[in-house]
């Protein structure tokens, strides 16, 4: 195992799986020369407005290659080749979800969330993918709403396809508004991002049943500041930016290990004395499982600025489903 | 198996609470700042605002860390007929004053701002209540201030800094001290929290300052020995100023408390807010700035609820004016640590112009190099 955490590949180079193990190789290479070219960078010019866009972007990049290669060959190496599962051969129409979040924040008072989904994925190749979720804490006036709108791309449909296969490119429309009517002041964000997922074997042959799932894009956050005494508007960037990885399991089910680069939520950016003051994002782990055809258990904890703990029934209608 | 595994959560569980109040041991710490007890004496230094450094019967020594200094000395046994009492960091023209009334024998401030003072207090003397002030400090009105941070590993240059300062020190509208917006030192080690003192001495004009991300390298509170509380709050010439620990990206919800009362007190006064990380990067991809967005815009709605009419901050080494929930903002890293290019901007500080009685605040950008 520890040569595999300095060396990825090691543990599959010992099993003969030299091509898994020279693509894992330069994967970390590839994380690691892209970190020290961004920190490079960042140092040199002292993280300079004009650059820094891009080059945190690529610093976000360079580490978490460096952790998904970390996380794919030790995976490579331990787990069945052909894995735990494969990727769901349902395509749901519609899919709603209820459920709890707890929110740990040692700023806000709020902690019980009742929390809604509604998604429906309309049209065939490529399909309009739409999506609302809420939270509402009902005794702290706090509300947030994500909107979502997608165009699925690239995504094999379970109808023609025999081997499964998870990978898509979705081009995404957002808009959040969350409330803090109690703290007198409301955030909207407007954002564009690229959210994609790549089955691992399409990047190493020989290992099957995980999947990366990444994201990039822009965002511009509005504070509305409506409180006694006070009305005042401020606008904020924010770089948008998400790397997991994540294993098929049995009964259509998945679970995923995640970074996620965004500061506002509920989860915000991990706290850190130091250098890393602010810029971290949060850490996440995200599961699926499928009780039935429709029905199904969502559940999500992150690690932020707040322990963010979430699980939720899955209802899904409808769509296209592969046959046995 | 069970055992090891529920200590297993447990630990993660107590990592994970360390991860979300970074702060709290800091703000715990600015608690204690200011209090001191020995066998014969304690001493108690109103709202922290300076460091106890020795306490001896006859002998006591301060490091001041805001321009009115009050200091409680309450003796157990009738105390030695001199009694010492230094203060480091002093004001210019800065007198005792002291309840009872006690011979003072002698008085001086020497070049490098520390006041001395030797009295003689009555062997029955057992409570004495100290103040030293600048006569003018508790009465509204104009005078000027400076803004400096980030000066880490150029403290080889820092003199140039100070040099300049001195310049406007000797202006006809005089400066009468420099706030500090953290990042004094490269790691916060005592050596170079030592050599930031030594090189302070040159100063003409005393420095409040509170802490950034790199005094936290080697011991979170290491720089409370040096520099007294990272929050705190005091009043001058009819400002408030407020200095707020964000070294670690957030605000401890303890300060959070404290905060409230400092803006209540300043709320019919105009109120300067002084941090390091600012709540908001006025470039936000970067996002040199508090850890979750939602923290600092409660933070931004709480300051400009409280009537604050300037914010000041530092981490960014750069130079910006903006507007923060319609609270003017300003960003002032050119103490001379790795500058952001492009921006021509280079080493620099600020400079306040106040005026308690017309309501104004004036801030302009001196330049260094």
């Amino acid at each position: 195992m520890f040569p595999g955490v300095l060396l990825h590949g090691s543990g599959t180079w010992l099993q003969g799986r030299t091509e898994t193990s020279e693509r894992l190789l330069l994967a970390e290479g590839s994380g690691l020369l892209a970190t020290f070219a961004a920190g490079a960078v960042l140092f040199r010019t002292g993280a300079a407005r004009n650059l820094v866009g891009p080059t945190a972007l690529l610093a976000v990049a360079g580490v978490s290659t460096f952790g998904l290669s970390l996380l794919s060959s030790l995976y490579a190496t331990w787990a069945p080749r052909d894995g735990w599962g494969e990727a769901s051969r349902r395509r749901a129409l519609l899919e709603s979800a209820l459920g709890y979040t707890y929110v740990g924040d040692p700023q806000f008072a709020f902690r019980h969330f009742l929390t809604t989904r509604l998604e429906a994925r309309l049209g065939a190749q490529p399909a309009l993918h739409l999506r609302l979720d809420t939270a509402y804490a009902p005794d702290q006036q706090n509300q947030r709403y994500e909107l979502l709108s997608g165009l699925r791309l690239l995504e094999q449909s379970p109808a023609t396809e025999s081997a499964r296969d998870g990978t898509y490119l979705e081009p995404q429309l957002g808009y959040v508004e969350h409330r803090f009517d109690d703290s007198g002041f409301v955030t909207r964000v407007f954002e564009l991002q690229i959210e994609a997922r790549l089955d691992s074997a399409r990047l190493l042959p020989d290992v099957r049943g995980a999947f990366f799932q990444l994201g990039a894009g822009w965002a511009e956050q509005w504070f509305v500041f409506d409180a006694p005494g006070v009305s005042a508007l401020n606008t904020s960037s924010l770089l948008l930016a998400h790397a997991g990885f994540g294993l098929y399991l049995p009964r259509a089910s998945e679970l995923e290990l995640y970074y996620d680069h965004r500061h506002d939520g509920f989860a915000g950016g991990l706290k850190a004395n130091g250098l890393g003051s602010g810029v971290i994002g949060h850490f996440g782990l995200r599961g699926e499982y499928a009780l039935s055809e429709a029905w199904g258990l969502r559940a999500e904890g992150q690690l932020g600025s707040a322990w963010v703990l979430g699980l939720a029934g899955v209802l899904r209608l409808g769509g296209e489903r592969a046959q046995p | 198996m069970l055992g090891l595994r529920t200590a297993s959560l447990a630990m993660f569980a107590l990592a994970a609470g360390g991860c979300l109040r970074p702060s709290e041991q800091r703000a715990r710490q600015d608690a204690e700042i200011g209090q001191a007890e020995s066998e014969a004496l304690r001493a108690e230094v109103e709202g922290g605002h300076g460091v106890v450094r020795q306490l001896e019967p006859g002998d006591v020594s301060l490091w001041e860390s805001a321009p009115r200094l009050r200091l409680q000395l309450t003796y157990r046994e009738p105390p030695p007929a001199e009694l010492w009492l230094e203060i480091a960091n002093c004001m210019p023209g800065a007198q005792l004053a002291t309840v009872p009334d006690v011979p003072v024998l002698a008085s001086e401030r020497d070049a490098s701002g520390v006041c001395r003072f030797q009295l003689a207090p009555p062997p029955e003397l057992r409570d004495l209540a100290l103040t030293v002030a600048p006569p003018d400090s508790e009465r509204p009105g104009r005078f000027r201030f400076a803004v400096l941070s980030d000066v880490q590993e150029a403290i080889n240059r820092v003199q140039d800094i100070y040099t300049r300062l001195n310049q406007v020190v000797a202006e006809p509208e005089g400066l009468d001290f420099l706030l500090g917006a953290g990042d004094l030192t490269e790691r916060g080690t005592s050596e170079q929290l030592e050599r930031f003192q030594s090189e302070l001495t040159r100063l003409q004009i005393p420095y409040y300052t509170t802490l950034g991300n790199h005094e936290l390298g080697q011991n979170p509170t290491l720089f409370h020995d040096y520099f007294g509380r990272g929050n705190q709050s005091f009043e001058y010439r009819g400002v408030r100023f407020s200095l707020i620990d964000s070294a670690s990206a957030t605000v401890d919800p303890i300060v959070f408390g404290w905060l409230d009362e400092w803006l209540a007190a300043g709320r019919d006064q105009l109120h300067v807010v002084a941090m390091h990380i600012p709540p908001l990067d006025p470039f936000g991809v970067r996002n040199g700035a508090f850890a979750s967005r939602s923290e600092a815009a409660k933070l931004l709605a709480r300051l400009a609820g409280g009537g604050v009419d300037l914010t000041l901050y530092g981490h960014i080494h750069s130079y910006y004016h903006f507007d923060n929930a319609g609270m003017p903002a300003y960003i002032s890293g050119g103490g001379g640590a790795i500058p952001e290019r492009f921006d021509q901007i280079g080493r620099h500080f600020l400079v306040v112009d106040a005026d308690a009685e017309a309501q104004r605040l004036d801030v302009r950008l001196v330049r260094v190099d």
